[in-house]
């Protein structure tokens, strides 16, 4: 008998759709592809693109229709699967090709900066705080074009450069940018940079009058000026979303007139800090705290005084309890957050370090807790099981480290520098975990002093190679792996690292060459870094030549010339980077190149680098070779003499006056009046007193010459910032707050419109 | 339930002992650390679980009739095979912590040097195998009595018979299609992995939850071919 089919419960029902719900929620709420985003995007879809999303809808209805209907699963599991591809070709097809769609833009300031904070205006209208981020509709809602450029109230312009093409270099109060109508053909067609550096005021002047944008930049109460022509932005885009950023040089000439007072006031008080001080300070903070700490690594004395800063701004007392410590970094963390950026050196690193030493398990805790956020990307093991995670993004300049994350990620980047100083003990096998999918922390762990740092580390050395080797492994992990290295300052490692740079080269030289920087700067006289150099396969020739003309060992010479011989345009970029920074190593490459250059009678410019390489080597080689030179004379001796004319100062190089007296002739003895200038020494200068009265004109003038500059050379004095005097009114006056940052500046030339130029007013 | 009747039913089971074997076999002799988003660990686990739940409450017709002839009401015999289920799972995951914690692991992986720093914390991939684990036993229980009281007919004919093995295979498949979702899903929101877990313990406890009532409902109704 043929039994009827039954009909399903309710509770197989609900069942059923509890099964599908992560499901159903994923296709409705998808981020960009999902029918909830589907639909507020309809305005930017084509016809055919609206009618496929009411299909996606009703495909989404029936499903769960059928689901309700059957209490079964493949029929509504079929609807919702329709519902996906149609989904992809509408955000894929549809949106892309329609032209009509307008694209939306959008304007980021300051997103790359390291400073935070800084008021923007624009036509004379408050626009926010960078990072900051705003739409063209709103941007054209809320500026009004001005008509002609305006008034530049400061500039860095002088009176008297007014007239030549200096506006390519100047600093304006008022910046012209059209940053939308720059881009409006982006990305299709190019993005327009109407001001360029190198252009003429004539130019710039005509580019600029029709420019009906004017930016303004104010921090801490600062006024900013910004160079004209080098108002750098790029853009990104995405469907039709096209992000710009502009990241504005800013300068703030009060700053450098602010600060001398301000370090006045702490000397005068002995580098104790009053409250009022201290509360001037804070205010001004955000630009003000590069600057100081600077000041302090010069001036040790005034170390308490940071530190007092720090302990002002964080309310951190003398006896730092674990309550104390969690509190500090909260508020630190909250603010690197809002941020989304951290940044070495900075005074929430340094309240950190100030709070961190006593209570490790709090750094501890804080890390794992950082773990959270740091990956928020799930992702998928490779064959190699090696999982890699990059930085969102991060900038060195001038010597500060800044990591940018949105959100919560951006508290593993102070938690890991943290760990890496004082390394709590009851972490280690937690990194050692963590390293398995995480190459941040493997260098964490590896950099604990212990015995099984260097197992770790020779391990993971090993997985690479082995990744690297195997046939779907690439030249990526090897790369990932040298990245890593940057981070690594166990000394037991240094020799591992260097055997497997020396036998895995990579895909890229970027990180490799990042590498040898910091080893070249650690140890230049490491005897294995000129053959791994020469021997690198992605390290460029050229890039070879520098590196090897920077070591300190005593084979650099026979390196350079074995370069120099693969390619003669080694020997040039050599020469050039040892006149940059002489080394007494590379004495016979310098000699064996005199030779090759006059033997191939090379008239260029190698002469000069090659005097300044071999005058700042003023070794005793050297000087028995020049000694040579000077005294066969010649075509040799002559040039020599006059690439050896131009300014460099060096008095212990008067082991050449001797061959110097001996020159005779109105040319050469005029050159030799100036190398004689440029050594400086007392006997140098008893002759060239001689040549003053030389009946030559030509060579007397010059010996005088030469004299006054020996002279007011061996006489130099740097005067620093801080030497000048400030009458206590005006100190008290600036830290009351009385007198404003800008109130310091000298008057400045200020320039007006005329219709054709900009005039002095 | 008397012995006979758990003896019938450790002998319906034995296939699990399989699984549980490589369960314990995988935790011995992964290579890698052992870590809580290990994916193999949560795809042996729903295989252990699907096959408890496959084998728990699927009776051949010579058992069904013994058993339902018996003096049990099919109340008790439901709750005691989830018990059973339940029992076995808990008895994988107790096998897999001694594995780990005892340091088999570090003997057989002697010259790794990870080991032994990270011995304790490879107990997380417990996570992993239970989250498997309870999601395919639930999975598991609810399709196999669903079918059995939606389909109680037997397929007459061969192709039916496919037909009928294939909407089994769109349970592993849901399973499978709904992970690739979820790190997708992680990926588009940016939600942090601790919270997207905690939401994916939440989704597994909900459809055991509804599973367990919608199962039980099937087992009370469903018709006994003799």
């Amino acid at each position: 008998m043929k039994t009827k089919k039954m009909k399903p419960y309710w509770s197989i029902r609900i069942a059923i759709f509890i099964f599908m719900l992560p499901l159903y929620g994923l296709v409705f709420f998808r981020n960009r592809y999902g029918v909830f985003d589907m639909f507020g995007m309809s305005g930017d879809l084509s016809t055919a693109g609206k009618w496929i999303l009411v299909a996606v809808a009703a495909s989404f209805l029936v499903s769960l229709f059928l689901l309700f209907r059957t209490g079964k699963l493949a029929l509504p599991m079929l609807f919702l699967f329709l519902c996906i591809l149609p989904m992809q070709l509408c955000q894929a097809i549809f949106t892309k090709i329609d032209r009509s769609v307008p694209n939306k833009y959008f304007l980021t300031v300051g997103k790359r900066d390291c400073v935070t904070g800084t008021e923007v205006y624009c036509n004379g209208v408050f626009l926010g705080k960078t990072p900051l981020k705003i739409a063209d509709d709103e941007f054209y809602e809320k500026v009004k074009p001005w008509d002609k450029p305006p008034r530049q109230k400061m500039t860095s312009i002088r009176e008297d450069t007014l007239s030549e093409s200096e506006f390519k270099d100047a600093y304006l109060y008022w910046v012209p940018n059209d940053p939308f109508g720059n881009h409006a053909d982006y990305p299709r067609g190019e993005i327009k940079r109407p001001l360029r550096n190198g252009s003429t005021n004539e130019k710039i002047f005509k580019v600029i009058k029709d420019i009906k944008y004017w930016w303004h930049f104010k921090n801490s109460g600062y006024s900013g000026i910004t160079l004209a022509t080098s108002y750098s932005s790029g853009a990104g885009s995405s469907g039709n979303v096209i992000t710009i950023d502009v990241t504005p040089r800013i300068g703030y000439p009060a700053l450098n007139k602010h600060f001398p007072i301000l370090v006045e006031s702490l000397k005068r008080s002995n580098y104790q800090p009053s409250e009022q001080w201290l509360d001037h300070f804070q205010k001004y903070q955000n630009l003000m705290f590069l600057k100081f700490y600077n000041y302090v690594k010069e001036n040790p004395q005034a170390a308490d005084a940071l530190d007092a800063v720090v302990r002002h701004q964080f309310n951190i007392g003398t006896e730092i309890s674990r309550k104390d410590c969690v509190r500090v970094l909260d508020e630190i963390m909250a603010r690197l957050e809002k941020a989304g950026r951290f940044t070495l050196p900075s005074i929430e690193l340094l309240a950190a370090e100030m709070v961190c030493p006593e209570h490790k398990d709090v750094i501890s805790e804080y890390y794992i807790e950082s773990l959270k956020w740091a990956y928020p990307i799930l992702v998928w093991s490779r064959s190699n099981g090696i999982i890699t995670h990059r930085r969102d993004s991060w900038g060195r300049s001038n010597g500060i480290m800044t990591y940018r994350r949105d959100g919560k990620g951006i508290r593993k980047d102070l938690m890991e520098h943290l760990v890496n100083k004082y390394q709590p003990e009851g972490l280690f096998n937690r990194l050692v975990y963590e390293a398995v999918d995480h190459q941040d922390s493997i260098c964490l762990a590896v950099n604990y002093p212990r015995k099984e740092s260097f197992d770790i580390f020779n391990q993971y050395l090993h997985e690479v190679e082995r990744s690297s080797k195997s046939r779907h492994g690439s030249d990526h992990n090897v790369d990932e792996a040298v990245r890593q290295f940057e981070y690594i300052s166990n000394p037991d490692l240094q020799d591992r690292m260097m055997e497997f740079i020396s036998v895995n080269s990579g895909g890229s030289s970027f990180w490799l060459r990042r590498f040898f920087d910091r080893q070249i700067k650690n140890n230049p006289q490491d005897r294995r870094l000129p053959e791994l150099i020469s021997s690198s396969k992605v390290i460029s020739k050229h890039d070879k030549a520098r590196y090897v003309a920077k070591l300190r060992t005593d084979t650099v010479s026979n390196y350079l010339q074995h370069l120099s011989s693969i390619d003669p345009s080694n020997r040039r970029i050599a020469l050039k980077k040892l006149g940059k920074s002489p080394n007494s190593f590379a004495d016979e490459f310098l000699i064996d190149s005199f030779r090759f250059y006059m033997r191939s009678d090379n008239e260029g410019k190698w002469l000069r680098d090659w005097v300044k390489a071999a005058v700042g080597s003023n070794s005793p080689k050297m000087g028995e070779f020049i000694t040579g030179v000077f005294e066969k004379g010649g075509k040799e001796r002559d040039r020599l003499l006059k690439e050896m004319a131009p300014r460099w100062y060096n008095p212990a190089m008067d082991w050449l006056i001797p061959m110097l007296e001996k020159v005779e002739g109105g040319d050469q003895r005029y050159h030799a009046a100036s190398i004689l200038g440029n050594i400086g020494s007392e006997r140098a200068v008893e002759i060239l007193e001689t040549w003053s009265r030389d009946s030559n004109e030509k060579i007397a003038q010059n010996a005088s010459y030469q004299l006054g500059w020996a002279k007011r050379h061996k006489n130099r004095t740097v005067v620093t910032p801080d030497r000048r005097d400030f009458d206590q009114k005006t100190i008290d006056g600036v830290i009351s707050g009385r007198i404003k940052p800008d109130d310091l500046l000298d008057e400045a030339v200020v320039l007006a419109w005329d219709g054709e130029k900009y005039i002095e007013e | 339930m008397n012995r006979s009747l758990l003896k019938i039913e450790f002998i319906k089971l034995r296939l699990c002992f399989v699984a549980i074997s490589i369960v314990a076999g995988y935790v011995l002799f992964c290579p890698k650390p052992l870590k809580s988003l290990d994916m193999i660990a949560v795809l042996l686990g729903a295989i252990h679980g699907m096959l408890v739940g496959f084998l728990v409450y699927k009776d051949s017709g010579g058992v069904e009739a013994f058993m339902f002839s018996r003096s049990f009401s099919r109340n008790t015999l439901f709750w005691h095979r989830w018990f059973l289920g339940f029992g076995l799972q808990f008895a994988t995951l107790l096998i897999v912590a001694a594995v780990i914690a005892v340091g088999f692991r570090r003997w057989i992986f002697f010259s790794s040097a990870y080991q032994p720093m990270i011995k304790w914390y490879e107990l997380k991939v417990i996570w992993p195998i239970s989250f498997g684990m309870f999601a395919g036993f639930a999975t598991s229980m609810f399709f196999t009595l669903s079918r059995r009281i939606i389909n109680a007919e037997k397929p007459s004919t061969i192709i039916k018979r496919i037909m009928r093995y294939l909407s089994y295979a769109a349970v592993p498949l849901f399973l499978g299609i709904f992970s690739v979702f979820s790190v997708f899903s992680v990926r588009d929101f940016d939600i942090p992995l601790s919270r997207m877990l905690l939401l994916g313990w939440i989704y597994v406890v909900a459809i055991n939850v509804v599973s367990t009532m919608a199962g039980r409902q099937c087992f009370l109704k469903m018709e006994i071919n003799s």
